[in-house]
């Protein structure tokens, strides 16, 4: 067991998590899904035939109506009547967030506001989250100028995401959105960790923004090599392969997530039900432009991480591997593990939730945290998928093909955007409070 | 004027300035043009013309080996040629933004300090910045879907701009954006100062830029009458008018700055020289979606960023106002204004940068902030232009028209961002 040595008033707590994703949009169905295997990858259902991406978790025909009948029985009718005229003609990435923000809300028993809305804060982990609205709105400005969507000089901004849900929950602390690339939800959970420690808000919302993938940014990364798209566009499913010798490319997906954090002398006072500790973290850059990744770096953020949350590494019991099926990504991140933990590292489970989920990108961060604190709560790993074999010299357990029943202590959770950007949270077991 | 309610290694002091506007790229430079009260607003250069947009602070045509020819005589030789090397295909916002962060880092001496790269730290205030590179290749992607700019996938996200001058200063620790609107560089600094607090870094660079304006923006802008476009389309130097009765809506500029924050026991350690001292401040949200400045809000973010400055109101002697030249939100402001200083407010002198260069929108609280930094060394209040008839009920001293000498001790930097986003930020001289 993990001894913190800060007092109540100073360490951070999840009280409430949401998620909207490809293979699940209530915890319930997602925790499901992880331990199944289920996989949310096909092809696009309605993207630009030009393009060589073909493959991805799509959620473009997201129905927030249908979403709320489906998820919302127990929801204030007030609240589902507000997202719904809130949110109309809204861009995806802003509805997908918001739902998220919502179940994560009432998932933490926060309707009726037990808080004052000027301590609430909200942090968006999210940057160019609109790209396909723009990409329409560019489109028509070619044909009709004076067509362009009234709302578009508002919404178009990524702290419209913010802001919708700030209205939504009546937010009033502080509030700002965060970007650090496929860290940036790391990055927000950081930042809000820092927050309540400092005593500048009460309890914070970190939303995780949902991306709208536009064909233009998918055409670049196929460009690049960045994401997969020679090998597995008849069988989507088996082509986020982290680890795998065959793997060829990161999968991109949209998805979003939100949780509650809170001190743990708040969630006490007010009774809260406490899902897991955010026991600490921390950020450290390579100090280079390239998408190129670093061992040392991210070796760096992980025992920085492990120093603030007062951890000692052969206290790490399971890592959330950022993992995200590239040739050079996958490799790095295991010889910075072996590095960091030197003969323990076999001995902890490393699984990879992007092969199930593909890259949620702005919102990686914050849905893998929640299948971290989903697989500590009910006691399993879910499996890495696609692991038919792992490239020699990648020799961890990666938990592969199957879920497995394991107890969780200590997680890692790590995150490293393009542009030497690393980041990494600690999670503990909400049973030791 | 001193915090004692802090020890040295908590309070947080600024050691370096950067700023590149129409009005000039250096501090010095900066603060001639503000004493003389010149104006940056022009046609713009090269827009697409179906928009309707006309006017602006256009620093499209900004030349970075020219500019670091112009003003780096005294940079490391080094750090000027990585600046060729990392900046090369880089769309305006990253040049400008890695211009200014470069030359604060230069003013603050920190090639030579020997901080440990890995305790320092990059915060950049923004949020959709690579626009008109966007827009650019949406319309190349459209004729040819092969021929879209092959390093788009790199580019296109703005956290681009964070490998850049984090490669070009070494920064190995913190290195993020914080969005917030128009209110982006203010959340940056509190954030850098919290940072330096929490003792996790010994130096923070602060940097922003304006997104490259593209022409869907200013378009979606013109059609809600955010931005002006009716009139002063043939007299561009008179649109930006914050408080005058004929204002019709804020001129966007192009411009970033950027600071070198550390903390005092830091920067004595060092030698380093120090402008001035942040106080502290608040950032606060209207939960509010559209674009409604609230006085209550503002007065509450006011009233925050005193207390966790540890200032009375009569002590602040000079408000930088957000101020944008719109209808709403320059009357929500004075009202702001009137109920947080009551009396007091018509003693203290409340001028609007955006009079002379425009709304840099995310960049706009930085690039203010260092505004501020310069009239407080230079003993000046540049003046409010064009304040020919100040609307009905604005009767405070805006400092219009013309420069004054002046000792700013402690001053106040509003910046109130479109969806309810406010932060404010004190400083005081030291």
């Amino acid at each position: 067991m993990a001894a913190n040595r800060r007092e109540d008033e100073r360490r951070v707590v999840v009280t409430g998590m949401g998620v909207v994703t490809a293979i699940g949009e209530t915890l319930t169905e997602y925790r499901d899904s992880l331990q199944a295997g289920r996989s949310g990858i096909t092809r696009w259902k309605q993207m630009d035939g030009r393009i060589y991406s073909r493959i991805g978790g799509d959620l473009s025909d997201f129905d927030l109506k249908a979403h709320l009948a489906h998820v919302g029985a127990d929801y204030p009718p007030d609240l589902v009547e507000q997202a719904l005229r809130l949110l109309r003609a809204t861009p995806l990435p802003g509805r997908l967030t918001a739902a998220a923000d919502l179940q994560a809300f009432l998932d933490a028993g926060l309707e009726g506001a037990p808080y004052d809305p000027e301590r609430f804060g909200h942090v968006l982990a999210g940057h160019n989250l609109s790209t396909r609205y723009i990409y329409d709105n560019v489109l028509t400005l070619q044909e009709e100028p004076e067509f362009i969507d009234p709302l578009y000089a508002l919404m178009f901004l990524d702290t419209d995401v913010l802001s919708v849900g700030s209205e939504l929950l009546g937010l009033k602390g502080p509030s700002f959105s965060v970007g650090g690339a496929c860290a940036s939800g790391n990055v927000a959970l950081l930042m809000a960790l820092d927050l309540l420690r400092a005593g500048r808000a009460e309890a914070v919302l970190v939303s995780g923004g949902s991306v709208d993938l536009d064909p233009v940014v998918l055409q670049s990364w196929a460009i690049m090599d960045a994401i997969s798209v020679r090998s597995f566009n008849d069988e989507p499913w088996r082509a986020s392969r982290p680890f795998d010798v065959r793997r060829e490319g990161f999968v991109p997906a949209e998805g979003a997530g939100a949780v509650v954090l809170e001190t743990l002398a708040g969630a006490r006072r007010r009774g809260a039900r406490i899902h897991a500790e955010l026991l600490g973290g921390a950020s450290a850059s390579d100090a280079s432009r390239l998408p190129k990744p670093n061992a040392e770096g991210q070796a760096r953020a992980m025992r920085l991480a492990l120093q603030d949350a007062q951890v000692a590494p052969e206290q790490v019991n399971y890592i959330n591997a950022h993992a995200t099926s590239t040739v050079l990504g996958d490799l790095v991140e295991v010889q910075a593990i072996k590095e960091l933990f030197g003969a323990h590292a076999r001995r902890i489970p490393v699984n990879a939730t992007k092969s199930l989920l593909g890259h949620c990108l702005t919102s990686a961060g914050i849905v893998e945290l929640i299948a971290t604190v989903l697989q500590m709560e009910y006691g399993f790993l879910h499996p890495t998928l696609n692991l038919e074999e792992p490239e020699p010299g990648l020799d961890l357990d990666f938990v592969p093909h199957q879920a497995r029943p394991y107890q969780i202590e200590v997680a890692l959770s790590n995150a490293f955007g393009f542009g030497g950007l690393n980041t990494c949270i600690v999670v503990g077991r909400a049973d030791w409070l | 004027m001193s915090n004692q309610s802090h020890a040295d290694e908590h309070r947080v002091v600024v050691t370096g300035l950067g700023i590149i506007t129409p009005i000039g790229e250096t501090p010095a430079g900066f603060r001639d043009s503000l004493r003389a009260g010149r104006s940056g607003i022009t046609r713009w250069k090269r827009m697409d013309e179906r928009c309707l947009s006309k006017i602006g602070g256009d620093l499209s045509d900004f030349d970075l080996a020219a500019h670091l020819e112009r003003v780096g005589a005294g940079y490391p030789p080094h750090l000027v040629e990585r600046a060729h090397t990392v900046l090369r295909a880089t769309p305006l916002t990253g040049r400008l933004a890695a211009a200014a962060a470069l030359q604060a880092f230069v003013d603050a001496g920190l090639p030579n300090a020997g901080l440990e790269p890995e305790r320092v730290a990059h915060l950049f205030g923004g949020n959709n910045l690579n626009m008109n590179y966007f827009v650019q290749n949406v319309l190349e992607f459209n004729e040819d879907p092969d021929y879209i700019d092959p390093l788009l996938g790199v580019v296109l996200w703005d956290t681009d701009i964070l490998g850049k001058i984090g490669e070009l200063l070494t920064v190995k620790g913190p290195n993020y954006m914080i969005g917030n609107a128009c209110a982006s560089g203010n959340v940056a600094l509190l954030n850098g100062l919290d940072l330096l607090r929490s003792g996790r870094v010994d130096a923070v660079v602060v940097s922003a830029a304006t997104q490259e304006l593209d022409p869907v923006a200013l378009q979606g802008w013109a059609l809600v009458d955010a931005l002006v476009w009716r009139n002063f389309a043939d007299e561009p130097q008179r649109a930006s008018r914050p408080w005058d009765v004929r204002r019709e809506g804020f001129v966007p500029g192009e411009g970033a700055g950027a600071v070198i924050l550390e903390t005092l026991a830091g920067a004595r350690r060092r030698g380093a020289r120090v402008y001035a001292e942040l106080l502290g401040g608040a950032v606060t949200c209207d939960a509010t979606r559209l674009p409604r400045p609230v006085v209550e809000g503002q007065v509450r973010v006011m009233r925050q960023a005193l207390q966790a400055a540890g200032i009375a109101p009569e002590q602040v002697n000079y408000i930088n106002a957000h101020a944008t030249s719109t209808l709403v939100g320059d009357a929500v402001e004075v009202a702001a204004i009137k109920e947080v200083f009551g009396e007091y407010a018509r003693r203290i002198p409340v001028n609007a940068t955006k009079s002379l260069i425009g709304h840099c929108l995310t960049a706009a609280a930085l690039v203010e902030f260092v505004a501020l930094l310069v009239q407080m060394e230079y003993g000046f209040l540049h003046p409010t232009l064009n304040l020919e008839q100040p609307d009905e009920g604005f009767d405070l001293d805006f400092v219009p028209n013309v420069t004054r000498p002046y000792q700013i001790e402690v001053g106040m930097s509003n910046s109130f961002g479109f969806g309810g986003l406010n932060a404010c930020v004190i400083v005081a001289r030291v």
